[in-house]
């Protein structure tokens, strides 16, 4: 089968500012990677332009050998990184929602993952907590039998039971023909879960390795390995 | 896929127009019942009627002014804010999108006239202080239209064309607010302001336009072109005709205004 | 046994050694079915790839093997397990030596030093 996400010359400028610069990229399928670099390397851009959000400016990108549209938001599951659901909804409503546009929602999944993290179906959205209503958004995105999932910083201001609680919904999920890519800055806490790596600087690749390989390569962390390349 | 979009924004929009309604229907009602009760020389009385009566039709007034207001506050919020992150996400067109805004503000407006209408019905129930009948006169007007439509029957084309139009008209309004929205959302700050004077933009290319177009039909060649085909038409076609120009016209302006929507969703979202 | 391994080396090497250890002391017999490689990866909370690897590489060491249909099993062949246990007793010894030795004392010390120990640990049991 096709890589998930092939990206060949992709730029991305604004007024004044290059998003992304000349990115190629292969990711295939199952696969967990990881979107690394700092505040303004391209990371959301990228993921943005994987979901449809933004147009390159030039360059190729396909998913699953497609343009981005209609098709390609079909087999896609993007969780932003701030709140988008509309506050007065609640988790039914939430999950008639994402069922009645989604072939590939599981409703049962949903439904069981609801039931062991204690929400409860008629509890609005206003009313959760912050770690509560990520793990609301979090359940509809993961409930999708989508072939690519595009993580923006799914743990970043959740407590740790919340976020090891994530990791392993991100780790059952798992499906060979799927690939999950997670953008985030809590590499120390991602990095166990991940195949692949890709460091992003100032909207270039600067290097997209297997983990283990870098591990051994470089003889620390991936966290090590970003702090260092990323010195201040 | 439409009609679930349709459906959402349904569902996200009612909320706001029940109590509006509600209240509308409550002050007609109040004011029918004040309009029972003599109170002639009562003055606490009279004046909580006079309160009343203005305030009613305030409401009236306010009920449009929210239902235009809402409802291209929805368009911006739902397609370029927050909510935009998962509109347009969804696996549906930047155009059923469009779609799905236009036919539910068309529904409010409609909902809102429909409203109203009934109101005014429950106002004008025959009281003491004041006895005209909007229901009366609106019956006689559909009794001599209806009447019009059996002597000849081929007004039943100027009826539905006229239906057409008026339709075609009120898409287009809605359009023109939704396209200033859109085009605001391509700056950083002020998009309201930018909005604005878009629409104001647009209000005076269509006044130029039709300024144009007017200047246009009095060239003694175009004159004589429309009389001649004015003659060779009856009392029906020449109004189908007419009608026909005017749909034509908002049809094109749908037109060039989707596709302005269009490439701004696809080509420049800019989610706050 | 918690799964331990750390992020400043191939994950999977580390996986596949805490798998040896669970084979060598009696937490997966010799000639027994494994979990599944999903409940592995859930278990350790690492990618089901990475577990794959490490599963791979004791398949090639010999220490596991796949039925087709069946799934995965230790082998069972007592003595691939015994060989297993007394290298990595081995090692540990090693280990034990050389700190000993940078502590200062000679590898004749620290094999008296053991028995003592040991000696203690039997009068208090």
């Amino acid at each position: 089968m096709e890589p998930i996400l092939q990206c060949s010359g992709l730029c991305k400028n604004y007024v004044g500012k290059t998003a992304l610069q000349n990115v190629n990229l292969k990711v295939e399928r199952g696969r967990i990677v990881g979107l690394l670099g700092p505040n303004g390397s391209g990371k959301s851009t990228l993921i943005k332009l994987c979901s449809g959000l933004l147009t390159p400016s030039t360059g190729i990108l396909s998913i699953a050998g497609m343009a981005p549209g209609v098709e390609t938001k079909k087999i896609v599951s993007y969780l932003p990184e701030h709140r988008y659901l509309s506050d007065w909804m609640c988790a039914k409503d939430l999950l008639t929602v994402f069922s009645d546009f989604y072939a590939d929602f599981d409703m049962s999944k949903a439904l069981d993952m609801l039931q062991r993290l204690g929400i409860s179906l008629s509890s609005r959205l206003r009313t959760m907590s912050k770690g509560t209503r990520e793990k609301m958004q979090l359940i509809l995105v993961m409930s999708r039998n989508a072939q690519l999932y595009l993580l923006d910083e799914p743990i970043g201001g959740v407590d740790p039971a919340t976020r090891d609680y994530i990791l392993n919904t991100i780790i059952s999920n798992y499906s060979e023909n799927a690939t999950v890519i997670i953008s985030t800055h809590l590499i120390a806490d991602v990095e166990k879960i991940l195949d692949e790596v890709i460091f992003l600087r100032e909207g270039s690749v600067l290097l997209h390795t297997p983990a283990d390989e870098l591990r051994e390569h470089e003889g620390k962390s991936v966290d090590a390995c970003f702090r260092e390349v990323f010195k201040c | 896929m439409l009609s679930k979009l349709i459906h959402y924004d349904f569902r996200s929009t009612g909320r706001a127009f029940g109590p509006t309604y509600l209240v509308v229907l409550a002050l007609s009602v109040l004011y029918t019942i004040l309009n029972h009760i003599p109170h002639a020389n009562s003055r606490p009385l009279t004046a909580l009627f006079d309160i009343i009566c203005g305030l009613y039709i305030l409401s009236l007034f306010a009920m449009f002014l929210l239902t235009l207001i809402f409802c291209i506050k929805y368009f911006y919020d739902n397609l370029f804010k927050d909510e935009g992150y998962l509109m347009h996400t969804l696996p549906v067109t930047p155009a059923q999108l469009l779609w799905s805004k236009i036919i539910i503000g068309g529904v409010w407006t409609l909902a809102s006239c429909a409203v109203a209408f009934v109101s005014l019905w429950i106002a004008s129930l025959p009281g003491i202080r004041s006895d005209i009948r909007y229901d009366r006169e609106f019956l006689q007007f559909c009794q001599q239209a209806l009447n019009k439509l059996a002597e000849n029957p081929e007004y039943i084309g100027v009826l539905l064309l006229s239906i057409l139009t008026i339709i075609a008209g009120l898409i287009f309004v809605e359009l023109l607010f939704y396209t200033s929205m859109s085009i605001g959302s391509l700056v950083q700050r002020h998009h309201r302001i930018v909005a604005v004077l878009v629409l104001i933009g647009f209000m005076i290319a269509h006044t130029i336009l039709l300024g144009i177009l007017s200047t246009l039909s009095d060239i003694q060649e175009v004159q004589n072109f429309v009389e001649r085909v004015s003659f060779s038409l009856n009392e029906v076609q020449e109004m189908c005709a007419t009608l026909g120009c005017v749909l034509a016209y908002f049809v094109l302006f749908i037109g060039v205004n989707f596709v302005i929507n269009n490439v701004i969703m696809k080509k420049h979202l800019n989610l706050e | 046994m918690a799964w331990q391994f750390s992020s400043d080396r191939p994950i999977y090497t580390q996986l596949a050694d805490q798998i040896k250890l669970r084979v060598v002391s009696g937490r997966y017999p010799a000639g027994s079915k494994l979990p599944s490689v999903r409940e592995l990866a859930a278990e350790a909370a690492v990618n089901p790839n990475t577990m794959q690897r490490a599963l791979s590489q004791l398949e090639t060491e010999g220490l596991l093997f796949t039925q087709r249909t069946s799934g995965r099993f230790v082998t069972d062949k007592e003595e691939t397990i015994m060989d297993l246990k007394s290298s990595l007793a081995q090692k540990v010894i090693q280990e034990f030596l050389q700190k000993m030795e940078s502590l200062g004392f000679t590898q004749e010390d620290a094999a008296q030093m053991v028995q003592k120990a040991e000696k203690r640990e039997r009068e208090v049991s």
